[in-house]
């Protein structure tokens, strides 16, 4: 792990992003719920290719370098499946499937959009493939409705399959359902008998890999973005309780909200040293991620939500408006709290876990 | 030996080694005679080179560094073994006389406060001067080559067992507040000072007051100059916070991973409840993020970054954490959690049961929750003074 560049990527996205997130044409853009010009903007800047291995044309970093551009995606609601792109891209590259250049590159450059389906889902609920045509409905799929590509998990009766398949297939249909989370849309995706090549597929022993890896980089990735939102959130808290006066004085000079305000800051301090130390711990430790990357997630979700719950209750009627921007970072964090896992069901697991394991605290 | 990762993973061998070939300490009921198992316990740490880690060489250290000495905490707390003695004076009042100490006093105090032939306490807080520390009364005025201490300390904790006691009292009366108080050391027999047990509510005799009746000390027993006290105190706290959180998120580990095992035959992996495993996991995640707290912090130390508003996070931190372990222990116990000699679930009711008591004064101690918040609120988040 190098902190220089990981201190370097962090700057140049916040440059980036405070700036272009502000201009006018990709205001309206996002008004309507995701902005194509940003979306180029970001991908333009390769941090897809991040963890993308050297030999592949990637630039063969680690999570630490990638995990605080995504902290400041988060700082500025940027809509898109980038955690999609970021993480499941480098899987493709190594996981043996067939693919066109072009469309490969296309998927890296952006101008193909990838959503994933069924990541983490038990066998019994995914859409079953049966001589060579899938049957069944992806339920839910983020950003579902604005991708090209899908990378959906199904079974067939040997066990588990992930195939890529384009959206624009005959028979696959899409259907668009209204989400409250402003950035991140979401689609059913039914299959009524799709056509798949055996070259789409990879079997049992591939997807478990590319699925185990896949939803642990998410669960990590999720967790860095909500870091930036919880932390843009405090921010924003802050300078309104300097701002605003009652009572003669800033609201900011009363204990009641200074006390809510430095809970804030506490659980704030504490999302990113988890982040931090996760983020490099699974760059050492490839065994251990996916322990790490649920640890992480149950550790900085309810947090993070908590931070922006603290925000709104600062702000006071203001930030319930749609209006105001502090609505957006609520609603996300709320929808990012329950990818791959709520809480509850994350702590659940790691309960089950110790009670199953070693006396002693396991190192990462 | 430098902090090159091959020579700390050797230092850990080596302490792990030590560890597991050395004469623990006896538990005992009695709570003098566990204070004098812990002043053995000390001598034998201190002999085997395992206090003052990251103190200098000069006064009876050891030279090496703060990462050194967090590798030895964790090892420590893995064997499940005892801190050296008490901690006042190798996490608070040693630091101080190192930091602002002339040469003598250093020469004269350091060596045996490591050896752990000089236990300290601590007298800052009085009856009336809790969260408001400024506002203590107990004077110290001077005779010829003499200070004379009246007044009366409170919450001083294992003053009943202490040598030494680092006592914060007023030299100037015409200074208002934090201006006017001086930094002493006391010695605790000295004639005139009397020490009086309060019983804490999980039995411990912990706290204590002591009574100060024109006790007479040498002006050479003022640490740093006259009245420049509450810059030495505040200081010292800071480095209370940030020491004090990383071995005790040691030992909380140690704890929950006791609670784990407890638990571990009750509930096999498959049927356990399921809100005994949500809850389980739920302080483990608030220890693992703890334990990326302790390390930033550990970094922030090395760097010589303290006291900061950070310390004040750490401790806000430390507290809730720590009260959630004992809280799964005494929600897992159920009722027998108030019985004496109670056991359920492979819990002893008689372990965690007054370990929560303790735990929950861990939100006042050393600067209550509230305080700390205050803290963070003007110095991290730049808010205007609160009222």
């Amino acid at each position: 792990m190098s902190t220089a560049v990981s201190e370097e990527f962090q700057q140049a996205a916040e440059e980036l992003l405070s700036g272009t997130v502000r201009q006018e044409e990709i205001r309206a853009e996002l008004a309507e719920g995701f902005s194509a010009s940003l979306w180029g903007r970001v991908m333009e800047t390769g941090w897809t290719e991040v963890l993308v291995p050297e030999d592949f044309g990637g630039l063969g970093l680690g999570l630490a370098e990638l995990g605080p551009i995504l902290k400041v995606a988060g700082r500025h609601l940027v809509p898109g499946p980038l955690i999609e792109h970021a993480t499941v891209l480098p899987l493709l590259a190594t996981a043996g499937l067939d693919l066109e250049d072009e469309r490969l590159d296309e998927l890296r450059r952006g101008t193909r959009k990838l959503a994933v389906a069924g990541l983490g889902e038990s066998v019994d609920k995914l859409p079953r493939l049966t001589d060579g045509t899938l049957s069944g409905t992806a339920m839910n799929v983020r950003y579902g409705d604005l991708a090209d590509d899908l990378l959906v998990f199904c079974s067939d009766e040997q066990g588990l399959l992930a195939a890529l398949i384009p959206t624009d297939r005959d028979a696959v249909a899409v259907a668009q359902r209204r989400s409250l989370d402003p950035i991140a849309s979401t689609a059913d995706i039914n299959f009524p008998g799709t056509a798949v090549a055996p070259s789409e597929l990879l079997s049992d022993a591939a997807a478990r890999t590319l699925g185990d890896r896949a939803i642990a980089l998410q669960r990590l990735l999720v967790s860095c973005e909500l870091s930036g939102i919880a932390e843009r959130s405090l921010e924003m808290a802050v300078s309104y309780a300097k701002e605003r006066e009652q009572f003669g004085r800033p609201i900011g000079a009363f204990q009641a909200v200074q006390q809510l305000l430095a809970q804030a800051a506490k659980q704030s301090h504490g999302i990113d040293c988890l982040c931090r130390e996760s983020l490099a711990a699974a760059d050492r430790s490839e065994s251990s991620i996916g322990h790490i990357a649920i640890v992480t997630k149950a550790g900085v979700a309810a947090p993070s939500r908590e931070v922006v719950e603290c925000s709104l209750q600062v702000h006071g009627g203001i930030a319930f408006t749609i209006e105001h921007e502090m609505h957006g970072y609520y609603t996300h964090a709320l929808s990012l709290e329950a990818l791959h896992g709520t809480t509850r069901e994350l702590t659940k697991e790691l309960g089950h876990g110790l009670i199953g394991g070693s006396s002693s605290w396991p190192e990462w | 030996m430098t902090e090159a990762a091959g020579d700390l993973e050797q230092y850990r061998a080596e302490a792990r080694e030590w560890l597991a070939a050395v004469d623990a300490p006896k538990s005992t009921e009695d709570y003098l005679e566990h204070l004098r198992g812990l002043r053995n316990w000390h001598r034998a740490l201190y002999e085997g080179g395992w206090v003052g880690i990251q103190w200098p060489k000069r006064f009876g250290g050891q030279g090496l560094t703060i990462r050194h000495k967090l590798i030895f905490e964790e090892e420590l707390g893995r064997a499940r073994l005892p801190q050296p003695s008490t901690s006042i004076g190798l996490d608070v009042v040693g630091p101080t006389i190192l930091r602002y100490g002339t040469d003598a006093q250093r020469e004269r105090f350091i060596p045996p406060l490591l050896a752990g032939d000089e236990l300290w306490g601590q007298g800052f807080s009085e009856p009336d001067a809790g969260s408001d520390l400024a506002s203590l009364r107990t004077r110290a005025v001077r005779d010829g080559d003499e200070l004379v201490i009246s007044g009366q300390k409170i919450w001083t904790s294992w003053a009943s067992d202490a040598d030494w006691c680092a006592v914060l009292a007023r030299t100037d009366p015409s200074l208002e507040r934090h201006r006017g108080i001086s930094y002493l050391l006391v010695e605790m027999d000295s004639p005139g000072l009397t020490v009086r047990p309060i019983i804490h509510m999980n039995g411990d005799a912990e706290f204590n007051e002591i009574f100060f009746d024109d006790v007479r000390i040498p002006v050479d027993n003022v640490l740093g100059n006259f009245e420049e006290g509450w810059k030495l105190a505040m200081d010292t706290l800071g480095h209370e916070r940030s020491t004090f959180v990383l071995r005790r998120a040691v030992e909380n580990r140690a704890s929950f991973m006791d609670i784990v095992d407890g638990l571990r035959d009750y509930l096999d992996g498959v049927s356990a409840e399921a809100d005994v495993a949500a809850h389980l996991g739920r302080v483990y995640v608030e220890l693992r993020t703890m334990e990326a707290q302790t390390r930033a912090t550990a970094r922030r130390v090395g760097a010589g970054d303290v006291p900061t508003a950070l310390d004040s996070v750490d401790k806000l931190s430390l507290s809730e954490t720590e009260q959630s372990v004992y809280e799964l222990a005494v929600e897992c116990l159920g009722s027998e959690r108030m019985v004496v000699g109670g056991r359920t679930k492979g819990l002893d009711a008689d372990r965690w049961t007054p370990g929560l008591m303790y735990a929950r004064s861990a939100s006042v101690y050393g600067g209550t929750s509230q305080i700390q918040k205050s803290i963070i609120a003007e110095r991290a988040l730049g808010l205007p003074k609160g009222r």
